[in-house]
């Protein structure tokens, strides 16, 4: 890696589905701007996001081992600033969680997804997270 | 008594002749004297002959012991009485006494002989009467003397004797028409008892011809019973006790039997006085007897019925007093008949009848008609203890000795209202059922229907009855469920089930029938009581309410499902835009390849230029990683569009109304479809054990048993907090195929097992399911005739076993057209 690199903007997507995850860099995969990170494997992520802070999460909900929410949960006691998101299918959820007054979630993107709003929130929530005190 | 004979005077001569014979006259007179006097001494002492001697004063002087026998008095009490005052009768009186009065004052000769009626101590005796006055010296009459015979009973057979002279006189003037035509029986028997003749209606009396009854004697046809009484009279005529006799007794009819005859017989004497012949005169009483032997019984009848009827009998006079009271009466009223009869008859009426009573026997009796009798009417009675009593009172009215009564028979029909009450109760109730009910006799009669009946009166299953008597038309039913029918009602006395009823329109309508035997003595008079309840709406409601759990089902799945088809799609949509901007990329370097060839054409320097370039856009475009990504790319697509083809079908064969075919099913295959279709829901919850031995199809609706599985599944998901195991197990036992759905959930509280199946219950929070899951599935479960078990402990599980039959014997053919 190098020092350009890392200056980079950190973004973690985790979903069970390597497909999403697939599409997702399909998405991105000229897109230099941010530094992307996708992991499959809820109880890496999991692991992963107590180590590395991350501009942006964004997680899925319904995994094998947690819920997306618990691993944002994480997300939030590890690196309070980061920028976190739900993508997911099942919207009741992840509406009942945003609306709940610790803010777990920040914003909530529903499957299936529209990549110009998709790149839209990420560019809205960079600068949210570029303007949280350190 | 003698009188004096007077002498002649005539000479000296004459005058010794005169005094020899007046001592001649006196020692005759002495002689006559006391051969008078011995004379009425021995006929005083005769007996069967009263004598009595009055004096001028009507006083009596002398009586005989015969005499005192006849008046029943001793001697003592009768001498010195006013015999005309004490002993006639007193119409007598007057006349006797002038007549005395007249003998004894001489303007009036004596009468030596009359009948006349005296009172005696036992009551009026007939007595002939032979009279002689007694003179005193101056021939002056100084009293009366006469003898007296009894002849109260010949007085009594003079009648008889008369009719018997009068027969005879027929008999001697044989030809008399009257004789022969007589409408009575008459005969002659001679002493020793032989019929000597007998004129044409003796023999319509006896049945035996003029000619016939000369061989018998009265003996024979004369009633044993009745034989020694007869004898005994005959005895007493013969020895002259009696003129005639009079009998009731009974003959034998030439045929045999009995006939009853009034009997009077007289004897003909000789002119030596020896018996000559009998005089026998019947008549028929036959008829007389019967009708008197009817009336002893109907008044011995009417006794009894009046003090052992237990309804009340009552008579009253025209003003209303009671004079007559049964114990009946004193059963229903409380009154003894001492302690009303002779009060008024309103101490039975309640007040405000009363004032019509009284009105009603006034008009009565003033109009001699009355509107109420002949027909019973219900009236209201009072009761000692002041309480009413309904009672049907029939009424009539008499007259005796010019009194009005009216009579009264009253019955408790307390018990005849409160079931009269009752009967409109219930038939009231019944009519307003919505279960039509009616009754019929075997033949198909309808005796009695509910007004649920009348409007669809086609239910009645004419069928059943299209064989004659529906118990004897057993096993001629071509139709199974009539068969079914014939034979419930002849085993069990009673059949249920569902008929359906071809409409008109062609639509079924559906009846829950109850059909019960009340058998009766005989089996003709039994009949069949058909309690139907449409079912239509429950049938339809039933068929909804299987559709509508199932949607809530897969709408407790939609969670899952939305996410499970939001993901693919999610990737496909996005893999999609990818893609066009790869053929985008793709574009563009086509485009170079027409620079290329166009530098080629140019020269080695061009080729290059354009190569470099194509390169370069290569580079731009990351060609390497669109061409490597690109085959993933579209399998990656093709899979997710396959995912969401599958989740689709799955959910579209949940959600599909049932064909209602029977059909064979693979169980397993079924319990995988339904993990299929709960997938989503389950994938990172529930881990999904089958243990399947390899069973046998099953007859089936499958949709329905479908439902059930996922309903199981669905249940056991919920029970199962956190993580858990499903384990689905097959086997077969015997016809029968077993399916258990096990947790290691939360588990049942033994509280709430018996209520599981029970619609609407649930333990489950709001929203998370309606209750109706368990109810549908054991509905299904028994209309599948198989069985749903469940058992659990609390905290660690449960399991629930469904039984299911291989094949469906349906007894109801329209079953699967639900």
């Amino acid at each position: 890696m190098n020092d350009r690199k890392e200056t980079r903007f950190k973004i973690l997507f985790i979903d069970d589905e390597p497909h999403i995850l697939r599409a997702l860099e399909r998405e991105f995969y000229n897109q230099t701007a941010y530094n992307f990170t996708y992991v499959s494997d809820d109880r890496k992520a999991y692991n992963l996001v107590q180590k590395e802070e991350f501009a942006i999460v964004i997680s899925d909900y319904l995994m094998p081992y947690y819920k997306g929410t618990e691993i944002l949960a994480k997300v939030y006691e590890h690196s309070p600033r980061t920028r976190r998101i739900l993508l997911t299918g099942f919207a009741e959820v992840a509406s009942q969680h945003i609306s709940q007054p610790e803010q777990l979630i920040h914003q909530y993107i529903e499957k299936p997804w529209d990549k110009q709003k998709l790149l839209q929130c990420l560019d809205e929530e960079i600068i949210l997270y570029q303007s949280w005190p350190k | 008594m003698k009188k004096a004979n007077s002498a002649n005077p005539t000479t000296d001569q004459l005058e010794i002749e005169r005094l020899r014979a007046l001592e001649k006259a006196t020692r005759e007179e002495l002689n006559q004297l006391k051969q008078s006097n011995l004379q009425a001494q021995q006929y005083l002492d005769i007996a069967g002959v009263a004598m009595v001697a009055l004096d001028t004063n009507q006083k009596v002087v002398m009586i005989n012991q015969e005499g005192c026998r006849m008046l029943g008095y001793p001697e003592e009490e009768i001498l010195g009485t006013n015999w005309f005052e004490n002993f006639l009768i007193t119409e007598d009186i007057p006349a006797v006494k002038n007549l005395y009065h007249r003998l004894m004052t001489q303007q009036s000769p004596i009468v030596e002989y009359y009948e006349n009626p005296i009172r005696t101590k036992t009551g009026t005796r007939l007595v002939e009467w032979h009279n002689s006055i007694l003179l005193d010296l101056q021939k002056k009459p100084i009293g009366i003397l006469s003898s007296g015979l009894d002849i109260s009973e010949r007085a009594m057979a003079q009648k008889a004797l008369e009719q018997a002279n009068k027969a005879e006189q027929h008999i001697s003037s044989k030809y008399s028409a009257t004789f022969d035509l007589a409408p009575i029986g008459i005969a002659r028997v001679s002493p020793e008892g032989k019929f000597l003749e007998s004129n044409p209606y003796w023999g319509i009396i006896t049945g035996y011809s003029k000619e016939e009854i000369l061989d018998l004697t009265f003996q024979d046809l004369t009633h044993p019973d009745d034989l020694e009484q007869d004898l005994e009279f005959v005895r007493q005529l013969l020895a002259g006790e009696i003129q005639s006799y009079t009998m009731e007794k009974r003959y034998f009819h030439k045929k045999g039997y009995i006939v009853w005859v009034k009997l009077i017989v007289s004897l003909q004497r000789k002119e030596n006085r020896d018996p000559d012949f009998f005089i026998s005169i019947i008549t028929d009483i036959t008829e007389k007897k019967r009708i008197e032997g009817e009336l002893a019984y109907s008044e011995e009848r009417l006794r009894t019925l009046l003090a052992s009827s237990q309804d009340a009998i009552v008579t009253i006079d025209k003003d209303s007093q009671v004079v007559f009271w049964n114990d009946g009466a004193t059963n229903i009223f409380g009154y003894t008949a001492s302690e009303i009869i002779g009060k008024p008859l309103t101490k039975i009426i309640p007040k405000n009848f009363r004032g019509g009573h009284i009105k009603g026997v006034a008009t009565v009796i003033s109009t001699g008609k009355s509107r109420l009798a002949g027909v019973p009417l219900d009236l209201v009675g009072l009761r000692k203890d002041q309480t009413q009593v309904p009672v049907e009172l029939s009424l009539s009215r008499w007259e005796l000795r010019g009194q009005v009564y009216f009579s009264g028979i009253m019955r408790d029909i307390s018990a005849r209202k409160e079931a009269e009450a009752e009967t409109k109760r219930l038939t009231h109730a019944i009519d307003q059922l919505h279960e039509i009910v009616f009754i019929t006799d075997l033949k198909g009669e309808i005796i009695y229907s509910n007004s649920a009946f009348s409007k669809t009166p086609e239910i009645l299953p004419k069928e059943l009855f299209a064989q004659g008597a529906i118990l004897s038309a057993c096993n001629n039913y071509e139709d199974p469920i009539h068969q079914n029918i014939c034979e419930a009602l002849l085993q069990i006395g009673t059949w249920q089930g569902e008929l359906p009823l071809h409409c008109h329109n062609g639509d079924y309508k559906y009846f829950e029938v109850t059909i019960s035997l009340q058998e009766s003595d005989n089996l003709e008079s039994s009949t069949l009581v058909f309690v139907a309840l449409e079912i239509t709406m429950r049938r339809l409601e039933q068929a909804r309410q299987i559709q509508s759990q199932k949607m809530e089902s897969l709408g407790t799945l939609a969670g899952g499902v939305a996410h499970e088809i939001n993901n693919p799609i999610g990737y496909v949509s996005s893999n999609l835009h990818s893609l066009t901007g790869y053929l985008k990329a793709f574009g563009e370097l086509e485009d170079m390849r027409s620079e290329l060839e166009e530098g080629v054409r140019l020269g080695e320097n061009g080729a290059l230029q354009a190569l470099t370039k194509i390169d370069k856009k290569k580079k731009m475009i990351n060609y390497d990683y669109i061409q490597r990504d690109i085959k993933l790319l579209l399998a990656d697509m093709l899979d997710g569009v396959d995912r969401i083809k599958d989740i689709v079908n799955n959910l579209r064969d949940f959600s599909h109304v049932d064909t209602h075919k029977l059909e064979k099913m693979d169980v397993n295959l079924s319990l995988q479809k339904a993990v299929k279709v709960a997938w989503h829901s389950l994938k990172f919850k529930c881990a999904i054990k089958e243990e399947f031995s390899l069973v046998p199809l099953v007859e089936c609706f499958p949709q329905e048993i479908n439902q059930v599985f996922l309903n199981l599944i669905i249940n056991a998901m919920h029970a199962i907090e956190e993580k858990g195991t499903i384990t689905l197990k097959t086997s077969q036992i015997a016809d029968k195929i077993q399916i258990q759905v096990i947790d290691d959930g939360v588990g049942i509280k033994a509280t709430n097992i018996p209520r599981l199946f029970e619609p609407f219950f649930t333990t489950k929070p709001v929203g998370k399911g309606t209750g109706l899951g368990l109810s549908v599935s054991y509905k299904i479960i028994k209309d599948h005739h198989g069985t749903v078990e469940v058992t659990s402990e609390y905290g660690r599980g449960c399991s629930f076993t469904i039984v299911l039959p291989l094949k469906q014997h349906l007894k109801n053919p329209d079953q699967g057209k639900r």
